[in-house]
């Protein structure tokens, strides 16, 4: 759920970087951190708890322009992923206008990446919402490494509406602005 | 008088005694939404203002969820029955309450994945154990090497047993093989440990 600040003129949209633990989500988002112009970021907020942490920062593209005079804002969290954080996941879901869901696409964990899609559908399904009306992408990260499933598999188990798909190395930037790009696209396709 | 979930749209009858002049804030027994409870008087006065939490104050609220402080509002809240007790009060001011703009009807929510229990439990007794190797790799090693694996992850086992006996019950939990299977299949890589 937008939220529209008259005093900036800025619209603010949330999006959630959402999968299972290690799978890449904090990479995604330091990289995106450091590679927006200071000016035009806040900063980036880190929310530890005992053996995970959330990130949170928000910036304003320069090159996305606005919409009726409003520009955009996006506010970008990252969930802890392990199994058992799900209150705090459930909580940063809230209000969500956008959901990137960064896959491991190593083989063992993905057990894991259904178990994180199938909270994800739960979890916004308590607040009404679902996955098929938010502007949904997802990345299927590590694509660098030697033990990964082939993006069809993936996409078999994990992508069943076939939403838009990126593959990633998070680690060195690739697909990561392809990911970003294509959920604020979405979002604010949803917004006008 | 009558109060409906905004998330679920189930309707519960509520005292109107019971519902303070400034309004309470009730947990849904049906989907567990947290919404305001409006009273009569307020209600005829005017529509309640809807005050959203900002994202910044979303995540502090997850933090403290992590260190015992939301996962009590979570979980342990009593909640009303439907269709006759009302919602309990909470001692929360109201204007906290998020309570979910009025208008757009929300969609059907759908889940993902098999409804099959056993299957689910599966998945997770996977997915509980691949993230504990997954965190602590250099351990696992050690604890393969050293024949140390149970002791070594004493603590992980036993938050993963729980959060799996709580998500599908002791019963479940019991009856199937599934958890000791990931055991000994991701944890203890093929090898009978467990």
């Amino acid at each position: 759920m937008s939220m529209i600040n008259y005093a900036s003129r800025e619209i603010n949209c949330k999006i959630v970087y959402y999968g299972p633990g290690l799978g890449g989500k904090t990479t995604n988002l330091e990289y995106i951190f450091n590679k927006v112009a200071p000016n035009t970021r806040g900063k980036l907020i880190s929310l530890a708890t005992e053996s995970e942490r959330t990130l949170f920062f928000d910036f304003l593209p320069v090159d996305l322009g606005t919409i009726r005079g409003f520009k955009t804002r996006f506010h970008l969290y990252t969930v802890p992923g392990q199994v058992y954080y799900n209150a705090s996941r459930k909580l940063i879901l809230k209000g969500v206008d956008g959901v990137v869901f960064v896959a491991d696409s190593q083989v063992e964990r993905l057990d894991a990446n259904i178990e994180s899609m199938h909270n994800l559908y739960e979890n916004l399904a308590e607040y009404g919402y679902d996955l098929r009306q938010i502007p949904f992408v997802i990345q299927y990260n590590k694509r660098d490494l030697p033990n990964v499933s082939p993006v069809e598999e993936l996409d078999q188990h994990l992508n069943p509406d076939r939403v838009p798909s990126y593959e990633g190395v998070a680690t060195t930037g690739v697909g990561v602005f392809d990911t970003l790009k294509a959920v604020a696209k979405l979002v604010i396709k949803s917004l006008g | 008088m009558n109060v409906a979930c905004p998330q679920c749209k189930t309707v519960f009858r509520v005292d109107p005694r019971k519902v303070p002049t400034e309004g309470v804030r009730a947990r849904c027994s049906v989907c567990g939404g947290v919404f305001e409870v409006v009273s009569e008087a307020k209600q005829a006065a005017a529509g309640s203002a809807v005050i959203d939490a900002t994202p910044a104050a979303v995540a502090a609220e997850a933090a403290e969820s992590e260190t015992g402080g939301a996962a009590v509002a979570d979980r342990q809240e009593p909640a009303p029955e439907p269709p006759a007790s009302p919602p309990p009060a909470q001692a929360a001011p109201p204007q906290r309450a998020p309570v979910p703009s009025a208008g757009a009807p929300k969609p059907a929510a759908r889940l993902f994945g098999q409804p099959d229990p056993e299957a689910r439990a599966r998945r997770l007794a996977r997915a509980l154990i691949s993230d504990v190797a997954a965190y602590n790799p250099d351990r696992q090693e050690a604890g393969l090497r050293e024949g140390r694996l149970k002791e070594l992850f004493q603590v992980e086992l036993k938050k993963s047993w729980q959060e799996y006996v709580d998500q599908v019950g002791i019963e479940v939990a019991r009856s199937t093989p599934y958890f000791r299977d990931a055991l000994n299949e991701i944890l203890a890589k093929g090898k009978r440990v467990f």
